[in-house]
């Protein structure tokens, strides 16, 4: 069968459009999962932080209740320090 | 397309039969050419697609690189410190009961409960652990 020079460009075209294609759908699968994978890393560590917000936020309570956690507290900078103690010798 | 004419063309001689089959021929090349046309115009909106796509993640991947690089930071600096802080409350708590109710709310969240009494070089995990339970929800794309 004679091929005509509008099959030709036609064929070209498409396998041009295909190869391109492919390669953007590879970036576009790589690019993806990276941004998956920073999303998540930082989700982790804003949980992290909730998390430790929270344990602190109780811990400060209940040192209005148990002062003896004070040490504990004030050795992590979490309370500051009372004005007439002794500063913790470590 | 008559099967009988192309299975047989020695019976096909005649001039109307020829330009039939040409006809059919031509026909036949256009439907394809028809249907390639379809698929380049698939083609290349797919791949449009994807181009547009894989640009909208390369601007959001430079917005996260730097964001996460700064989290891995803090996250390497803070953990030791963590760790540490909760090794001191889960000693504490042996000593105080009524402090059990307060971090029991935090340690026993986690699957590994070893961890609350571990020593602070293996709490790592433990820090890290009851992150999913913490409220804070992952921000939708």
């Amino acid at each position: 069968m004679k091929t005509n020079g509008t099959s030709t460009i036609i064929n070209w075209a498409l396998a041009v459009a295909v190869v391109a294609l492919a390669i953007f759908a590879v970036q576009y699968f790589f690019k993806t999962r990276e941004v998956r994978n920073l999303q998540s890393k930082i989700v982790e560590y804003q949980n992290k932080q909730q998390f430790l917000n929270n344990l602190i936020a109780e811990c400060v309570e209940y040192s209005k209740r148990n002062p003896a956690i004070d040490p504990i507290l004030e050795a992590n900078n979490i309370k500051p320090k009372a004005a007439g103690t002794k500063p913790a010798t470590k | 397309m008559s099967e009988q004419n192309i299975s047989n063309p020695s019976a096909t001689s005649g001039t109307s039969e020829l330009s039939e089959l040409k006809a059919q021929c031509a026909e036949l090349q256009r439907q394809t050419n028809s249907q390639r046309i379809a698929l380049l115009v698939v083609a290349v909106c797919l791949a449009g697609f994807f181009a547009l796509e894989g640009r909208r993640n390369g601007q959001a991947l430079q917005q996260l690189r730097p964001q996460a690089a700064q989290v891995a930071e803090a996250s390497k600096a803070q953990d030791p410190i963590a760790n540490k802080f909760l090794a001191q409350l889960v000693d504490y708590a042996k000593g105080h009961q009524d402090f059990v109710p307060v971090l029991s709310k935090y340690i026993q969240r986690q699957p590994g409960a070893p961890a609350a009494t571990a020593a602070p070089a293996t709490a790592a995990p433990a820090a890290a652990k009851p992150a999913p339970a913490a409220p804070a929800a992952p921000p939708k794309r």
